[in-house]
């Protein structure tokens, strides 16, 4: 990673653009599918699902401007990791 | 047409057609780690008989079309739940680690993080290391990829005898390819259609990494996925303008890189069109 990376990101104006039609898919799949959720008529049942929770949540992070918002909901729906786990020793 | 290798790939669950189809699109060589078969095997003879497979029967097929089969030997991280049957596989596979065409051992790592799991994926390093192989890591799925890559690098950075330039982490995604690479490790992005990482995701870590040590790769398999992703993939760089150069260096020369650092890797019938 410390060598210059030769790939430079399309311009956001041309970006929007090529992937104006794409987005906008994506966008109304996943509205049909929080309907979907809905019409099932009880959507009281799925509260305080962590499934249920880590969609919401993560629906919000799409609404904010942070940079890196893939790698955000990657991580909110990942597990805990802790650094003291008990490793195997190796054999020498 | 771009000419390229799926440094990971299951063509004991494709079709010929898919050779076929892969040569068409570029595909010069494979190679493909050991893995679950769908089902748990019962004994290390069944193993033997899939280590066959891997080395005498995938090579002939695959020289059908003219691509070149490497492979990778192990028990996989699901089974490696099952420390018995472990052992009793990572016993025979020094029996094929001399045959052409091998690589190295992989596809190990974690599947659920379990303690067994780990247990296992240790003992494979230590065969690794004392058969001097290079070292093919899947990493695990979904809500246990993050938690089970750090685990693995744990295991790495806590082996003393471990050289991360012959060691790839694989299946990495945007949370986790830094941690890769940080580490001096390869890295491979797997192209897949709904889990791991789509053309497009894939392309955009490239944008954000850079294009040193690392490789994509279709991990096409009996389940969902597409023996034709790197293809995928070389379309989705050349739709945002990025040079050849760069696209060769990703499906191409970085796979050769990785490859040629080992002991049995020949490559007399590799020839590059692009």
């Amino acid at each position: 990673m410390n060598s210059v990376n030769p790939l430079k990101p399309t311009p956001t104006k041309a970006l929007l653009e090529q992937q104006f039609l794409e987005i906008r898919c994506k966008i109304l799949d996943l509205a049909a599918q929080l309907d979907r959720l809905q019409r099932g008529g009880d959507l009281e049942a799925i509260e305080g699902d962590p499934k249920w929770t880590r969609i919401q949540k993560g629906i919000t992070i799409l609404a904010t401007d942070q940079p890196a918002k893939a790698q955000s909901v990657q991580e909110l729906f990942s597990l805990h990791y802790d650094p003291d786990w008990k490793k195997p020793s190796p054999r020498f | 047409m771009t000419s390229y290798i799926d440094p990971h790939i299951h063509m004991i669950s494709r079709t010929t057609d898919d050779y076929h189809r892969m040569a068409r699109c570029g595909c010069l060589a494979i190679s493909e780690p050991a893995f679950w078969a769908g089902f748990d095997r019962g004994s290390a003879d069944g193993f033997r008989d899939y280590f066959r497979h891997l080395v005498e029967v995938e090579p002939k097929r695959a020289a059908q079309f003219g691509i070149q089969h490497y492979s990778w030997l192990c028990i996989n991280a699901k089974e490696a739940e099952n420390v018995s049957l472990s052992r009793d596989v990572i016993a025979i596979i020094p029996e094929f680690l001399d045959k052409p065409g091998v690589l190295g051992i992989g596809e190990i790592g974690l599947n659920k993080n379990t303690a067994n799991e780990a247990i296992v994926f240790q003992e494979h390093l230590d065969l690794a290391m004392k058969t001097d192989e290079m070292i093919l890591i899947h990493t695990p799925h979904l809500e246990d990829k993050l938690k089970g890559t750090r685990m693995i690098i744990d295991m790495l950075k806590n082996d003393p005898r471990i050289k991360p330039h012959r060691v790839c982490v694989d299946h990495v995604e945007e949370h986790t390819v830094r941690f890769a690479l940080d580490g001096g490790f390869w890295c491979g992005m797997t192209l897949y259609p709904t889990s791991k990482c789509t053309p497009s995701r894939a392309v955009d870590i490239l944008e954000m990494v850079g294009l040193e040590r690392i490789m994509v790769n279709s991990a096409g398999d009996w389940g969902k996925s597409d023996p034709l992703a790197v293809p995928e993939l070389i379309l989705e760089m050349r739709r945002r303008g990025h040079p050849e150069s760069a696209i060769k260096k990703v499906v191409y020369e970085n796979p050769l890189a990785f490859f040629r650092q080992s002991r049995r890797w020949s490559e007399p019938s590799l020839r590059n069109e692009s």
